[in-house]
């Protein structure tokens, strides 16, 4: 029976980025002036605007693009960008709301073990690779899903890829591999 | 240059060398009408240019300079740390290989130094050598995250395995670089590298069980250990000597101990601290107080029935856990009488167990009080030695609730309204502004 099975492992999205496109020049000082909850940054050549609900923060720069970054979740991202692509049509742009992508997606998940990373690390060469002196954490990149999973001897792991689906894939994926290598009690 | 030939007057004059001389010469009749310098004039030799290399006919090409200063600075290093004939001909082939890839050659010349010290870090791994990223760190004076971002580069790109080195290979290496014989300092505070690596092993045996070695640097936690172990084996006299003036004492190069004098110090404080934890599990002790300037004297029993003290620690642990679970337990479904035989009843089962929970009482209120937010199942929540991570873990955002979106709702106006300026808040704003200039 697969250890998989048995444990309902709660995987929380911490952050989603995304990015979408106005296909329209912006004045960066006339959002700076008419905005609330903005800081221009003419040194950068953006703006950075912060909404409420959902909590997201966006860089806008004058192309037109535009990338969101904050939401809890892609439908969050999706509304969020939404919101703010209407708030730049108040203020007087000729925006259009287009290519939005979510571009990166990175969640955190708790293991009920701890995990032994250096034995890890030799079972799964050259995919795993641990250097303490470094970082405390041995990282793992999945290639077909173009995920990495970053594995803390606590049992923590953080997750980081192009989308939720993958996200859950990485760690369907990789928790037979830390099962097998847990620390059990003496 | 002149287009008619002077003798037969055609006009198809070409240029034709003789060897190095450059000549005109007509081709109907085959005379020469005019010629270049034979030799080079003093003006040529001093201001003209240099052939480049692309147009010289040099079939060699020269190793490049800062190759052969590498290689001199890499066999350096080898010799620095005593590296065999063997090794040392395959750190610097290895060296060679690397520097001509495309990603190191345009590099600049701190990194390719960095680079000399990777393979030999990729050697010595290679072949179970220990050697931490501190010491080349050390050596070549940079930091450890320049050498790690080259080492990945370089593993990368040569396909290397080796594996990594753990905290027991380095400590070898490390017991013999404090300088501490009979014939180097004086008779008290002289230990043989032979004992002092029994009691440094057994001390990073006992950290890596209770958390102080995953995650850490391992070089600030071996000099801690060291310096715990050296006091412990003649504690009456060596318990006056600060880590600093040990390390003064050992002959330590300064860079290496001053660097990371305080980390070392967080780790010294943690060892002793799990000892103390232990030292009050000694059964002739029958519960006293061990604190920080008493155990050195203990260290040498606690080492010795370790494993014994922990397993009775974390057993203590989990009946003080369960006792206390019993007791809430009671408390709420029971009246006050009910409740007091219980407890009396529970009492009177664990004697044993009592007495030894007392010295402990202070401990498991300071454990459960960081013990926060953990889900039931983690094993955080049954054991008696936790990493830090695990004592102050970060409080989830509860004060913001997770929204119930698909991202194709309606956005109404008044929502967008709250983040747009009206007129007046605008010339507000940029009256607020100029005055703020003129100030």
């Amino acid at each position: 029976m697969e250890p998989s099975n048995d444990v309902a492992l709660d995987i929380i999205v911490s952050n989603v980025v995304s990015v979408f496109r106005t296909r329209c020049h912006l004045n960066l000082r006339t959002i700076g002036l008419e905005g609330t909850n903005v800081i221009y940054k003419p040194e950068v050549g953006k703006v950075l605007m912060k909404l409420r609900k959902p909590r997201i923060t966006a860089s806008i720069w004058s192309s037109g693009k535009i990338i969101c970054t904050g939401a809890t979740s892609e439908e969050e991202a999706k509304l969020g960008a939404r919101r703010l692509a209407r708030c730049l049509q108040k203020i007087g742009f000729k925006v259009r709301f287009s290519d939005f992508k979510v571009v990166n997606v990175l969640a955190v998940c708790s293991m009920p073990f701890q995990i032994r990373l250096i034995e890890f690390t030799k079972n799964n060469r050259p995919i795993a690779s641990y250097e303490p002196e470094i970082h405390p954490a041995a990282s793992y990149r999945i290639k077909n899903l173009r995920s990495t999973v970053q594995v803390f001897s606590t049992g923590n792991i953080t997750v980081t890829g192009p989308n939720v689906q993958s996200v859950a894939s990485a760690v369907e994926q990789i928790y037979p591999l830390l099962f097998e290598c847990r620390k059990t009690l003496s | 240059m002149a287009s008619n030939c002077p003798e037969c007057g055609s006009s198809n004059v070409v240029e034709d060398d003789l060897y190095s001389q450059r000549q005109w010469v007509c081709e109907d009749c085959g005379s020469v009408v005019s010629e270049g310098h034979l030799t080079t004039l003093l003006s040529d030799e001093t201001q003209g240019r240099d052939v480049p290399y692309h147009a010289s006919t040099e079939v060699v090409k020269k190793p490049c300079r800062n190759l052969i200063a590498g290689f001199i600075r890499v066999r350096a290093l080898c010799r620095i740390l005593r590296l065999s004939n063997a090794m040392e001909s395959e750190v610097v082939s290895l060296f060679e290989s690397a520097y001509n890839l495309p990603n190191f050659l345009h590099v600049t010349l701190t990194k390719k130094e960095i680079l000399g010290g990777c393979c030999l870090l990729c050697v010595c791994r290679q072949r179970n050598w220990p050697v931490s990223m501190g010491t080349i760190g050390y050596l070549l004076g940079a930091d450890n995250s320049a050498i790690g971002t080259v080492y990945q580069e370089l593993t990368k790109s040569l396909n290397i395995q080796a594996t990594t080195a753990g905290i027991t290979d380095l400590m070898e290496s490390f017991c013999y670089e404090f300088k501490l014989g009979p014939k180097q300092v004086e008779e008290v505070l002289s230990e043989t590298p032979q004992r002092l690596l029994d009691r440094v092993s057994a001390l990073i045996e006992l950290a890596a069980d209770t958390w102080i070695v995953t995650g850490r640097q391992p070089l600030p936690l071996i000099m801690g250990s060291v310096y715990v172990a050296w006091q412990s084996l003649n504690p009456m006299a060596r318990m006056k000597y600060t880590f600093t003036t040990f390390c003064k004492i050992g002959k330590v190069p300064e860079q290496l101990w001053r660097k990371s004098r305080d980390t070392a110090l967080k780790r010294v404080n943690e060892l002793l601290e799990v000892l103390c934890k232990l030292g009050r599990e000694l059964p002739w002790l029958r519960g006293a107080a061990v604190e920080h300037n008493t155990v050195a004297t203990l260290v040498d029993d606690i080492l010795k029935h370790r494993r014994a003290l922990l397993l009775r620690a974390v057993k203590n642990y989990e009946q003080q856990l369960q006792n206390e679970l019993s007791e809430t337990q009671t408390t709420e479904c029971d009246n006050a009488p009910s409740e007091s035989n219980r407890s009396d009843s529970s009492s009177s089962q664990t004697p044993a167990v009592m007495s030894s929970d007392q010295a402990e009482c202070e401990n498991p209120a300071d454990e459960e009080a960081t013990d926060c937010q953990l889900p039931p199942t983690h094993w955080g929540k049954r054991h008696l030695f936790l990493p830090p991570c695990v004592k102050i873990c970060k409080r989830q955002k509860v004060d913001v609730p997770q929204l119930e979106v698909t991202g194709d709702e309606d956005i109404s106006d008044s929502e967008i309204e709250s983040y747009i300026r009206s007129q007046d808040e605008i010339k507000l704003y940029l009256k607020a502004q100029k005055e703020l200039k003129q100030t």
